[in-house]
């Protein structure tokens, strides 16, 4: 077994209030729903972190208020947070979020990825590398390294519902 | 008022689009991206309204390809893939496969002359081949002064001058010297990825396009120090940012060209199509190659291939 990048991660509990309470409206076909944060939230909370069997809002990667929509403008930013600074995987796990929005959101949304300010050494590189939609395409046709992220993206579609993955 | 009119729509890719290209000496428009094949278009119509794909050039690239290049006598197209190797294309020919870069090559340019192949990729490389006899091409030489993965490179319209653009996010000037290949200027400004450039027809002028979301204009200038230092550097013209243009773009610029008819740079806005492509990306426009049909631009995107006519 290779050695851990971050061998003993602080794990959260997510709050009940994070989860979703349906509205009439949207339970009202004849309304059309806008996406909001919550709803991109819940598409990328419950994917696997690489390297340890916790979702990343388990490991506090991702949060809610780092997600912002804008549904009229077709714009989703996100800002996640790698465990440790030095973290070796922040592109690997910035990959993911962005293929799991590339293949469920619909295809008029534009999505910006970075990791949060301040929270890693290379940040500037990294967002760099997840935002060049060119490296992104090459990473894609890496058949090893597509196969991790779908490893990664076998969770995903929980949506947080439960927290235990096997 | 001067508008962009929609001619027609391309369709045959089955994925991404990342370039378009027009025969130097004839009406053929190669396409290529995301399904890793070429794809050869003709008009049917006097009018331009109706293009058919007339080959699909497959087989030779195991990835994506990213961007395909004529040569000026019309006779070969070069394609550069991920898959690390530049594939040069003959009618009824085996054609030629160029090996060498250690991964994902972006971009592939012939000299005016046609006598000399230029490659660059992710492995921070520009090459230089030398065409010879019988479909043979020799790598003269290799740079590496870019300190990141390299998008594209372009000729001058007539010197054996060459430019690349960086996610380094510069510019290098490429010269000659005696068999040896050095880089003899290094432009900075961009604040992001420089994605594409192209020359004015006269040479003078360089257009960049960048992840900043600008557009730069670079004039070829008198070298900076002529007085006491001559014979102890190599003087060679000095390119000086001499504008730069912004407000237009919300998000990267991938494509910049410069087209047939220009002999400087026009800077006010004449015409756009908001949202050409609906909402999927446009990563290459290209303006047609010949005096006849200068007003046809086309671009290729996310979500396929158009064709659009310039009226003035």
């Amino acid at each position: 077994m290779p050695e851990l990048i971050n061998a003993n991660p602080t794990i959260y509990t997510p709050s009940k209030s994070s989860h979703r309470i349906e509205t009439k409206d949207e339970v009202n076909e004849d309304i059309e729903d806008i996406i909001d944060s919550q709803e991109v939230f819940d598409l990328i909370r419950s994917i696997s972190d690489p390297e340890h069997p916790l979702t990343l809002e388990q490991l506090n990667v991702t949060q809610l208020e780092h997600v912002t929509v804008d549904d009229a403008n077709n714009h989703v930013f996100i800002e996640f947070t790698p465990t440790i600074p030095h973290c070796s995987m922040a592109t690997l796990i910035g990959l993911c979020i962005r293929v799991r929005l590339l293949r469920s959101l619909p295809e008029r949304f534009k999505v910006d990825i970075s990791v949060r300010k301040g929270t890693h050494q290379s940040e500037i590189a990294v967002n760099k590398q997840l935002n060049d939609k060119e490296r992104v395409a090459a990473a894609l046709e890496n058949a090893h390294l597509l196969e991790v992220v779908n490893q990664c993206l076998s969770t995903a579609a929980m949506r947080g519902a439960s927290q235990k993955i096997e | 008022m001067p508008r962009l009119e929609l001619l027609a729509e391309l369709k045959g890719h089955t994925d991404r689009v990342w370039s378009v290209a027009w025969s130097p000496t004839s009406n053929i428009l190669a396409s290529c991206g995301g399904d890793r094949t070429v794809r050869l278009w003709v008009p049917t119509t006097s009018e331009l309204s109706q293009w058919n794909c007339t080959n699909v050039l497959e087989g030779a690239h195991t990835r994506t390809i990213r961007s395909a290049a004529w040569s000026p006598n019309g006779r070969y197209l070069a394609t550069a893939s991920f898959d690390a190797t530049t594939g040069i294309w003959e009618r009824d020919a085996n054609g030629a496969t160029l090996e060498g870069h250690e991964n994902e090559t972006k971009s592939v340019a012939w000299s005016a002359s046609g006598a000399l192949v230029a490659t660059c990729g992710r492995d921070k490389s520009v090459w230089i081949w030398e065409v010879e006899a019988d479909n043979d091409f020799e790598c003269i030489s290799v740079q590496q002064e870019h300190t990141q993965d390299v998008k594209m490179v372009i000729w001058h319209p007539s010197e054996e001058l060459l430019a690349s653009a960086s996610y380094d996010d510069t510019i290098k000037i490429w010269k000659e010297d005696e068999d040896d290949w050095y880089c003899s200027d290094t432009l900075e400004g961009h604040e992001s990825t420089v994605w594409a450039i192209d020359f004015n027809k006269s040479g003078d002028y360089l257009v960049s396009a960048s992840d900043d979301k600008t557009l730069k204009f670079w004039k070829k200038c008198s070298p900076d120090h002529v007085d006491g230092n001559v014979g102890k550097h190599r003087v060679d013209p000095k390119w000086k940012c001499i504008y730069t243009l912004s407000g237009h773009h919300q998000r990267c610029i991938y494509s910049v060209s410069n087209g047939n008819n220009d002999h400087t740079f026009n800077y006010t806005m004449v015409a756009s199509i908001p949202s050409a492509h609906g909402v999927a990306d446009i990563n290459c426009v290209q303006w047609h190659t010949s005096e006849t049909h200068s007003n046809l631009l086309a671009s290729a995107g996310d979500d396929g291939i158009i064709l659009n006519e310039y009226v003035s």
